[in-house]
């Protein structure tokens, strides 16, 4: 298999594979989708009660508009950055070996986050405050603290005269378990096609349209040549001029050009959330992968000897 | 009540852009940008159709209703 990057931004990524068939590459979806290890919130701890009189003779009570078990699901779905190399899995850390699961808690494989915000006072001017992800403050490395794009994320809002303090623990799991592990969402691919001029007289009718392209060239005929248009940033523009001129796509019927498909080249496209880059997320579903076949060959020597 | 954290059916976190959503929606006159929501929708980077109709389905309620949950003392 041969991997292209098509285009790339910030948090998403369009990948041409080629040399492959569709088993793998739907294999390497699947493992982005629920194999890719990432951070998530799994638990949280509210801190109830409440906060005696300030200088105002004012009290603030633990309470919010939504329950704890909301705000802890909401928590649960930031995305918190992750470094392989620094953590490891809860059950896999030495150090919570032999005890109960409500006992673990080593820095190895968890990172905790502190949140502590008061509502508006009875004297002041607003009447609400929000709580948002940017609030939460991680006790230890500054690198884990949630990433910048996330920090606008509002978690709750609280009235006057209320306030909300928290811990959250992070640990590494993987998306199989629940959606919140899941690094990247919108995981797709579809087969890479070529458009192909097959009547040039019934073409002619779209061509009279002048078609503006993505890069302002206007669809004609010169641009098809012998084989057709293959570059992958056209043929889209292409597909969606031929929608929205509602001609037929996919047939040689009324537009005249028809998308031939190429054996063995997939498109593959999907959105970080923001926790891993997109190359590391493909890197290591490939990573999980191997290593789940490596082991299956042994397993498959083990039963067959 | 809140703005979900993520799509519902694709999983992309949406939260983190609510606050410019609501600004460039906002009309002129009250601070906002005064853009439409197909031109908010677009600017803040949602294309797929299940996370544009988060916004557009979207109705907050919690400033509605978190009065009601406080002083007890």
């Amino acid at each position: 298999m041969k991997v292209k990057i098509i285009s790339q931004d910030e948090r998403s990524i369009k990948l041409l594979l080629s040399e492959t068939n569709v088993s793998n590459v739907n294999s390497i979806r699947r493992a982005i989708m629920t194999d890719v290890p990432k951070m998530a919130i799994s638990k949280v701890r509210f801190e109830m009660g409440v906060r005696g009189e300030d200088d105002n003779g004012e009290r603030f009570e633990s309470m919010s508009a939504l329950s704890d078990e909301v705000i802890a699901h909401r928590l649960a779905l930031i995305p918190i950055p992750t470094y392989f190399e620094d953590f490891v899995f809860p059950e896999d850390d030495p150090a919570n070996q032999g005890l109960p699961e409500d006992k673990w808690g080593s820095p190895a494989s968890r990172i905790i986050y502190h949140c502590s915000v008061q509502g508006p006072g009875k004297n002041d001017e607003e009447e609400f405050r929000t709580v948002y992800a940017g609030d939460l403050n991680v006790l230890g490395d500054s690198k884990l603290q949630i990433p910048e794009h996330c920090r606008e994320i509002p978690i709750t809002v609280l009235a006057k005269g209320q306030y909300i303090e928290f811990y959250a623990y992070a640990n590494l799991g993987r998306g199989k378990e629940h959606a919140k592990w899941a690094p990247a969402s919108g995981v797709g691919f579809y087969q890479n096609v070529r458009a192909v001029l097959t009547d040039k007289k019934a073409a002619k009718d779209i061509f009279k349209l002048k078609i503006k392209l993505n890069d302002g060239k206007v669809l004609n005929e010169k641009m098809f040549g012998k084989d057709g248009v293959s570059d992958i940033e056209t043929v889209e523009a292409i597909r969606k001029a031929l929608l929205y001129s509602e001609k037929n796509v996919g047939s040689s019927g009324e537009s005249g050009i028809s998308m031939e498909e190429i054996s063995g080249e997939f498109i593959f496209h999907y959105e970080s959330d923001g926790s891993l880059s997109a190359i590391d997320i493909f890197n290591r579903a490939c990573e999980e992968l191997e290593s789940r076949f490596d082991s299956l060959g042994e397993q498959l020597k083990i039963a067959l000897s | 009540m809140l703005i979900p954290i993520r799509c519902f059916s694709c999983g992309i976190v949406i939260a983190d852009r609510w606050t410019k959503y609501k600004k460039l929606i906002q009309p002129k006159d009250e601070g906002g940008e005064g853009k439409s929501i197909e031109e908010a929708l677009d600017e803040v980077k949602l294309t797929r159709y299940c996370c544009r109709r988060m916004f557009v389905s979207h109705v907050e309620l919690i400033e509605e209703v978190a009065p009601f949950s406080t002083y007890r003392y």
